[in-house]
C-alpha cells in the first residue's frame, strides 16, 4: 500500500489531532468533514475494513438520531448516539497506528523518548487486545456444551467466564514475559532498533497537510456557528 | 563440557514435593539430547533450570551447582544466560511478543544492541538456513502452527546461541510440520548447534539424537546413547511409558464403518468469508465405533466436527442423527465436544466438582464420578484444582466430564497431544471401552499410535475434501 | 540463592498488569452496553457490575505484582487511552488518580487489604465518574448537535442535567464505592477458592 512507509509518529500526530477535533467540534458539518478526512487518510494505508465498519456505524447512529426525534421516552439514547459517533473518529484515526508492524511502533516510541516500561506496556496492549476477544469466545463456546446459560445461572456463568479467563491471562502473561526475558529484554540497558523511525519529505508534507486540514475544519466549524 | 549440572534439586514455590531430586547431567558441544519420560517426570523443569527460568523467574528453592560454559549460572542474569541459550516453547500464541515475523526474529538482536547492518545480515542468514524467507514481514497471527514454530526457532537462533533448548515443540503440529521441524533441527545440528529437546513424540527425532535421558518422578533413571535408544524394542518403550520411535504402518484399518451409521453428515459445505473450508463433505459414524479424522492442520477437521456438535452453522448440507435430520441447536444436546485447549474448558475448584458441574449431585452421580476418576487414574487428584494439573491430566479430566454427560456422540479434538505413551495407550483403551458400551466416538488426531490402538476407521481431510484412507502412513 | 528482589515493577509485572488492566477496561465496556438505553440502569446497575466483576481481577493482579508502579500502570493505562481518544482532561485525571492510588498503597499496602481496597475504590469511582467529565465540560458541543436536529431545548437540558446534578454524582460515587468493596470481598474469596490452588496467585 502507498502509505506503508509513513513514519508512525506522523500517524500518531494525525490520530491525536483528530481525537482532539472529535471532542471540540460543535457542528455536524465539521464532524462530517472529519469523516471525509478519515476516508482520505485511511485508504492509502489499506485499512478498508475499519473504514467501512466505522462509516456504517456512523451512518446508522446518524439516522437513528432523526428517527428518535419525536419520541420522548428514550431517555438518554439520543445523547449516547452523539457521544458514540464522536468516538468513532479517533478509532478510525488509530487504525494506521495499530496496523503498523510492532517494531515500527516501538521504534517511533523510542524516538519520542518514551520510557521503556511504557513502550513495553503499550506494545503488549496492542498485541493482545485482539487475542482477548478470541479467548472470550472460546470460553463461552465450551460453556454452551456444558449447558451453562447466562440466563439460568448468571452468577455461575460469570464465575465460569472469569476463572478460566484470569487463569489463561495469568499464564499468558508469565509465558510471554519469560519468552522475552530469555531473549535479553531488560528495562535498563542498551538496545538497538531494526526498524528505522525517520521523517522524510513526505512525512513532513503529510504532517503539515494533516495539521492544516484539521485547522480548516475548526475554521469551518467556527464560521458555521457564527453565521 | 558446555553444561554441567551437579546434584540439582528444585521445588516450585508453594509446591509440596520437589520437582527435581539430585539430578546430575552434562552436555558436550554439538550433542543433541532428548529428555523424555512420563508426564510430570520433571523434564520441563529441567529445561527451565538450564535456561535459568527456575529459579530466577519462577522462584522456588534450588540447590546444587550449574556451570554454563565454565561459568556459575547462578551468578548470571536471565538475559546473560540468554546469550548462551536460545529457547523454543510449547505454545506459539504466548511466546510471540510482536505481530510481525521480522520483528519477532530480530527481537533478540535488538536486545543485545546489534547494529542494523549486522541484524540484516543475520536475518538473511537465519531465514535462508531455515527456509522461511517467504514468511518475512508476514502477520504472525495468520501463520499456521508449523510456520509459527519455524519462526520461533529462527527467533531463538538468530543470535547464534551455543545451545538451543526446546520444550515439546511439536505439541500442536501435524505430522508434516513435525517432520519439517525435525529437518530444521538437523540443519542446525550440522551447523554445530547443541540441542536439548524435551519431548513425548519421538518419531521425528529418531535419527537426530546422540543421547536419550529418561526421567521419572524428578530423577534421571537411565541414559541411553543414540544407537541404544534407536534399538530399544517397542515393548521396552511401552514398558517405560514412552511412545515409539518408529510407529507402525497401520494396514489393518478398514475404511468402512461397517455397522449402520448413527451420525451422518451429507454434503456439508462451509465457507468463511470467501474461502471454502469444506466442500460437500460426507461422513458416517456409527455407535460402538471410533472414527478418526486426520489431515494437515488448517484443512477443516475441527470446523467439520464443530458443525457436527452444533457449535457452528454449515452453509449447506445435512446432519442426520439416528435417521432424523437435526437442527444446529439440537445437536448441542446430542454431541459432546471436547476441544483442544483444556484451559478454556475447566471451571470448577476441584476435579470432582468439575465432573459434576451442572449435574445433580446425588450419591449415584458422585459414585459414578469417582468410578470414572479411578478408570482414568485420577483418583489422587479428585480434590485438586483442575488448573493445577499437568496438560495430560487435564485432558483426562475432560474425558471424564464427557463420559459423565452420557450424550450419544463424543467428539474429541486432539485428545492425546502432549500425552506420554502410557497415558495415550490408556486413553486408547478407555475410548475403546466407552465405544463398546455404545457411544459413537469421533477423534480428530495426528497421533498415529492412537489411531492404530483404537480407531475402527480413518478419514483424511485434504484441502477441504474428504478421502478415505487406505494403507497410508500418517 | 536469590538476588534481592526489586521493589519496583519489572518486566514480568508490567506484562501482567497491562493485560489485567486491559481486561478490566474491556469489562467496563461490556457491562455498560446492555444498559445503554436507560441511563439510570447504566449508572447504577452497569457500574456496580463493572466494579464487582473487576474486583477479582484487581485482587489477582496485586497478588501477582505487589510492586511499586502497579497502581500507576493499572490506572494510568486507562488514562493514556483517554488521552489518545482526545479526552485530555479525563486522561490527566486518571493518571493523577493512578499516582494517588500508588501513594495509598505505599509501604505495606499490598499486604494490607484495607489499603488495597481503598485504592481500588478510588480507582473505580474515578473511572466511573470519568464518563461524566466530557459531558460536564463539553456539554455545549453535544447539546448543539441535538438542537440543530430539532430536538427541544428542554429535552436536551433534561438529558444533560442528569450528569450535572451533584446529587446524582454523589449517588453514583456511593454505588461505585460500595460495589468496589463487594468486588474486593468476592475477589479475596475467589483467590482462595481458585487462584491459589491453581497455582497462579
Amino acid at each position: 500500500m502507498p502509505f506503508d512507509e509513513v513514519d508512525v509518529r506522523t500517524r500518531l500526530l494525525v490520530m491525536i489531532l483528530v481525537s482532539f477535533a472529535a471532542l471540540m467540534l460543535k457542528t455536524e458539518i465539521a464532524l462530517l468533514l472529519c469523516l471525509v478526512f478519515m476516508w482520505i487518510w485511511l485508504i492509502p494505508f489499506g485499512c478498508f475494513r475499519k473504514l467501512l465498519q466505522c462509516t456504517t456505524a456512523y451512518g446508522i447512529l446518524f439516522g437513528l438520531l432523526f428517527l428518535m426525534k419525536n419520541s420522548e421516552h428514550l431517555g438518554n439514547l439520543p445523547l449516547l448516539t452523539v457521544y458514540i459517533r464522536r468516538l468513532l473518529l479517533p478509532v478510525m484515526a488509530a487504525a494506521p497506528v495499530i496496523h503498523a508492524p510492532t517494531g515500527s511502533l516501538i521504534a517511533a516510541l523510542n524516538k519520542l523518548k518514551i520510557p521503556r516500561a511504557a513502550t513495553l506496556s503499550l506494545t503488549v496492549m496492542f498485541r493482545f487486545m485482539p487475542t482477548l476477544a478470541e479467548e472470550y469466545l472460546r470460553i463461552r463456546e465450551s460453556q454452551k456444551i456444558r449447558e451453562i446459560s447466562i440466563f439460568r445461572h448468571p452468577v455461575k456463568t460469570a464465575e465460569c467466564i472469569l476463572v478460566p479467563m484470569l487463569i489463561r491471562t495469568s499464564k499468558v502473561a508469565d509465558e510471554l514475559s519469560a519468552s522475552v526475558q530469555v531473549r535479553g529484554m531488560k528495562l535498563g540497558g542498551a538496545y538497538s532498533s531494526y526498524r528505522k523511525s525517520e521523517f522524510n519529505a513526505r512525512d513532513r508534507r503529510l504532517m503539515m497537510l494533516g495539521t492544516i486540514t484539521v485547522l480548516l475544519i475548526f475554521l469551518t466549524d467556527y464560521c458555521l456557528r457564527r453565521g | 563440557m558446555l553444561i554441567e549440572l551437579h546434584d540439582i534439586s528444585y521445588k516450585y514455590a508453594g509446591a509440596s514435593d520437589k520437582s527435581l531430586k539430585n539430578v546430575s547431567f552434562t552436555m558436550d558441544k554439538g550433542e543433541c539430547i532428548l529428555l523424555t519420560g512420563e508426564s510430570g517426570c520433571g523434564k520441563t523443569t529441567l529445561t527451565r533450570i538450564i535456561n535459568g527460568l527456575c529459579p530466577k523467574f519462577y522462584g522456588g528453592t534450588f540447590s546444587g551447582s550449574y556451570l554454563l560454559d565454565g561459568k556459575n549460572a547462578q551468578e548470571l542474569e536471565l538475559d546473560e544466560i540468554g546469550k548462551y541459550i536460545g529457547n523454543v516453547f510449547q505454545d506459539p500464541r504466548s511466546q510471540f511478543f510482536t505481530s510481525n515475523v521480522t520483528d519477532e526474529i530480530v527481537l533478540a538482536m535488538e536486545n543485545q544492541n546489534y547494529t542494523r547492518e549486522r541484524m540484516k545480515c543475520r536475518l538473511y542468514e537465519i531465514s535462508t538456513l531455515l527456509g522461511i524467507e517467504n514468511l518475512l514481514e508476514k502477520d504472525l497471527l495468520r501463520l499456521s502452527s508449523g510456520e509459527k514454530q519455524k519462526v520461533a526457532v529462527a527467533a531463538a537462533c538468530v543470535t547464534k546461541p551455543k545451545i538451543l533448548v526446546l520444550d515439546e515443540p511439536s505439541a500442536n503440529l501435524d505430522a508434516d510440520s513435525t517432520r519439517q521441524l525435525g529437518e530444521l533441527l538437523y540443519r542446525l545440528k550440522m551447523q554445530g548447534m547443541t540441542i536439548i529437546i524435551s519431548e513425548h513424540r519421538l518419531e521425528y527425532l529418531a535419527d537426530l539424537i546422540d543421547k536419550m535421558v529418561l526421567m521419572k518422578n524428578g530423577e534421571i533413571i537411565a541414559v541411553y546413547s543414540g544407537e541404544e535408544a534407536r534399538h530399544l524394542s517397542d515393548d521396552r518403550l511401552c514398558e517405560m511409558g514412552l511412545r515409539l520411535f518408529y510407529p507402525h504402518d497401520y494396514q489393518n484399518i478398514s475404511t468402512e464403518i461397517g455397522a449402520e451409521s448413527f451420525l451422518q453428515m451429507k454434503h456439508i459445505v462451509c465457507k468463511c468469508r470467501k474461502a471454502t473450508i469444506l466442500d460437500r463433505i460426507t461422513l458416517y459414524a456409527a455407535k460402538g465405533k471410533i472414527l478418526a479424522i486426520t489431515g494437515r492442520n488448517g484443512t477443516g477437521k475441527t470446523t467439520l466436527c464443530r458443525i457436527a456438535a452444533g457449535l457452528r452453522k454449515e452453509n449447506s448440507g445435512d446432519v442426520i442423527i439416528n435417521g432424523v435430520h437435526i437442527r444446529r441447536q439440537d445437536r448441542l444436546k446430542k454431541c459432546f465436544f471436547v476441544g483442544q485447549d483444556s484451559d478454556y474448558q475447566l471451571y470448577a475448584p476441584t476435579v470432582l466438582d468439575e465432573i459434576l458441574l451442572n449435574r445433580k449431585k446425588t450419591p449415584e452421580t458422585i459414585r459414578r464420578a469417582e468410578q470414572l476418576l479411578q478408570q482414568l487414574d485420577l483418583s489422587a487428584f479428585s480434590e485438586r484444582h483442575p488448573a493445577s494439573l499437568s496438560g495430560g491430566q487435564k485432558q483426562r479430566v475432560l474425558l471424564a466430564v464427557a463420559v459423565m454427560w452420557e450424550r450419544p456422540v463424543l467428539i474429541l479434538d486432539e485428545p492425546t497431544s502432549g500425552l506420554d505413551g502410557r497415558h495415550m495407550r490408556e486413553m486408547a483403551s478407555l475410548l475403546r471401552k466407552i465405544a463398546d458400551d455404545g457411544m459413537c466416538i469421533i477423534l480428530i488426531t495426528h497421533d498415529a499410535e492412537l489411531i492404530g490402538n483404537c480407531a475402527d476407521a480413518v478419514y483424511k481431510l485434504e484441502c477441504s475434501c474428504l478421502e478415505k484412507m487406505s494403507k497410508e502412513v500418517f | 540463592m536469590k538476588k534481592n528482589e526489586s521493589k519496583f515493577i519489572g518486566i514480568k509485572e508490567i506484562v501482567a498488569v497491562t493485560l489485567f488492566s486491559v481486561l478490566t477496561f474491556v469489562i467496563s465496556m461490556l457491562t455498560a452496553m446492555p444498559f445503554a438505553a436507560s441511563v439510570h440502569l447504566q449508572l447504577y446497575v452497569g457500574y456496580a457490575l463493572m466494579a464487582i466483576i473487576s474486583g477479582p481481577i484487581y485482587v489477582l493482579m496485586i497478588s501477582k505484582a505487589p510492586k511499586i508502579g502497579t497502581q500507576v500502570l493499572f490506572f494510568g493505562l486507562k488514562g493514556l487511552y483517554m488521552l489518545l481518544m482526545g479526552q485530555v482532561l479525563t486522561g490527566i485525571i486518571f493518571i493523577i488518580g493512578g499516582v494517588l492510588c500508588e501513594l495509598i498503597v505505599m509501604g505495606d499496602g499490598y499486604r494490607n487489604m484495607v489499603k488495597s481496597g481503598v485504592a481500588y475504590a478510588l480507582h473505580t469511582t474515578l473511572y466511573g465518574l470519568g464518563s461524566f467529565f466530557p459531558v460536564i465540560f463539553f456539554a455545549d458541543n453535544y447539546a448543539k448537535q441535538l438542537i440543530d436536529k430539532g430536538y427541544q431545548q428542554e429535552l436536551v437540558d433534561t438529558m444533560l442535567s442528569l450528569y450535572r446534578s451533584p446529587l446524582i454524582v454523589a449517588t453514583v460515587a456511593l454505588v461505585l464505592m460500595i460495589s468496589s468493596v463487594i468486588g474486593m470481598c468476592i475477589g479475596s474469596r475467589m483467590i482462595k477458592k481458585h487462584f491459589q490452588p491453581a497455582g497462579v496467585a
